[in-house]
């Protein structure tokens, strides 16, 4: 198996917040022998071509800061670049900003079942934002979605061009191993044949 | 930023007090002191320390006592935290929240509705490396209750030492106790740590055991000079 190297993309405004939404990714992969580091979103750009795959990182519900248009317009530039990227909460508006999809206001704090590749899977929510459902799908195959107060919440997404995948819920809980099947190129393979259920 | 720290009394609020206070001011302690010994969000087990604890770091303690019944605890959460806002003007509140999304999710909702920043510092640590973090900083944390087969009335009192981790780890390998007994199996209680000006002396106690369920009760403590033992 290839050894791949893993880019964890920090989107948390306060450093406090690295040890609830960064430092659990990197365990994950540290403990399935996958190597990874962390940088800052202003810094990733020059770096991007020494990793594999990239995963941008969640922070806490009252952080709204990286929907400023600098921290966005950073991402953009992973469009030229040929690297699997998952977006985790945060990280998922993020890839979703990418493509120019917006984002209403939509709150889940909860543990809840979703169906995603045939199963159901206990995943962990905490959000006070998600992409707009329709405007996703023009965009991403959406391939597990909620429904709260009669709104539709993608959770899982991935892009047309099968590289950019985004889930709303947080794997670092109950669903650890979504984390290394994405580092290791399993889960860009089976979500990329997945239709949603 | 002002932050209120969720007080329990035990090593995780106190290891999660502590991580923060390197990034941001502690301006005020909250405890909820719950009559429920069962209760599934509130550790309870001589939570009476934590007045002594807030002595000994020189911050003040907002403590509320609840009857403790499911669903009803969180409302006193919710006032003390809104007086937290009031008095201290804190706009985050830090847990010791490690393993439990039950006990995550009701905090971060809480938080969310009174727009406060939760911070969880421990979240999905890994247990051996909560003990370790503890030894390396020189906290001084016993045993205070045990709630699981094979802990047993010896273990109460223990303090958290390599000796400790060492038996922990021959019995998680064999009972699947956790190590920072994050199943209930067993609480703590914290008597020193980095950030205390003295450490609380347990003067006379005693300890109410019956198979393989048991806990300290403290009638006297006091705080001492840290070289006082």
């Amino acid at each position: 198996m290839k050894d791949n190297k893993v880019l964890i993309i920090k989107t948390n405004k306060d450093a406090l917040s690295d040890f609830e939404f960064v430092d659990p990714i990197r365990r994950i992969l540290e403990d399935a022998g996958i190597r990874s580091e962390v940088i800052g979103y202003k810094k990733f750009g020059q770096v991007v071509s020494d990793y594999d795959k990239i995963i941008i990182a969640g922070t806490n519900l009252q952080d709204f800061d990286y929907l400023n248009e600098e921290f966005l317009s950073h991402f953009k530039s992973l469009l030229s670049h040929e690297k699997n990227v998952l977006g985790i909460c945060s990280g998922m508006h993020i890839i979703g900003s990418i493509f120019e999809v917006p984002l209403v206001d939509v709150r889940e704090i909860k543990v809840k079942y979703i169906r995603l590749k045939g199963t159901w899977i206990k995943v962990f929510l905490m959000h006070n934002k998600s992409l707009d459902y329709a405007s996703a799908l023009k965009e991403f195959n959406v391939l597990s979605k909620t429904k709260v107060n009669g709104v539709y919440v993608p959770q899982v997404v991935v892009d047309k061009s099968h590289r950019f995948f985004g889930f709303q819920f947080h794997p670092e809980v109950f669903n650890e191993s979504l984390i290394v099947d994405f580092a290791r190129g399993e889960l860009c393979r089976s979500l990329a044949l997945s239709k949603l259920d | 930023m002002k932050l209120g720290v969720l007080l329990s009394g035990g090593k995780d609020s106190l290891l999660a007090l502590y991580r923060a206070s390197k990034f941001h001011k502690i301006s005020c302690l909250i405890n909820i002191n719950s009559l429920n010994q069962d209760s599934f969000v509130f550790h309870t087990p001589a939570s009476d320390i934590t007045v002594l604890q807030s002595k000994a770091l020189g911050i003040p303690l907002i403590r509320r006592t609840t009857k403790g019944v499911k669903g009803k605890e969180l409302l006193t959460l919710r006032k003390a935290l809104s007086e937290a806002i009031r008095k201290y003007d804190i706009q985050g509140v830090v847990s010791g929240a490690v393993m439990s999304s039950y006990q995550n999710i009701r905090f971060q909702k809480i938080c969310n509705d009174l727009n406060l920043t939760s911070f969880n510092p421990l979240w999905l640590s890994r247990p051996f490396d909560v003990l370790n973090d503890l030894i390396k900083n020189n906290f001084e944390v016993i045993v205070s209750s045990v709630a699981a087969y094979p802990l047993d009335k010896n273990f109460i009192g223990r303090r958290i030492d390599d000796n400790f981790v060492k038996d922990m780890r021959k019995l998680n390998s064999k009972f699947s106790i956790s190590p920072t007994g994050e199943g209930g199996e067993f609480e703590t209680l914290v008597l020193d740590m980095p950030l205390f000006k003295k450490r609380i002396k347990i003067k006379d106690y005693k300890v109410l055991y019956k198979s393989y369920s048991g806990r300290i009760i403290i009638r006297k403590a006091e705080l001492v000079d840290k070289n006082e033992r």
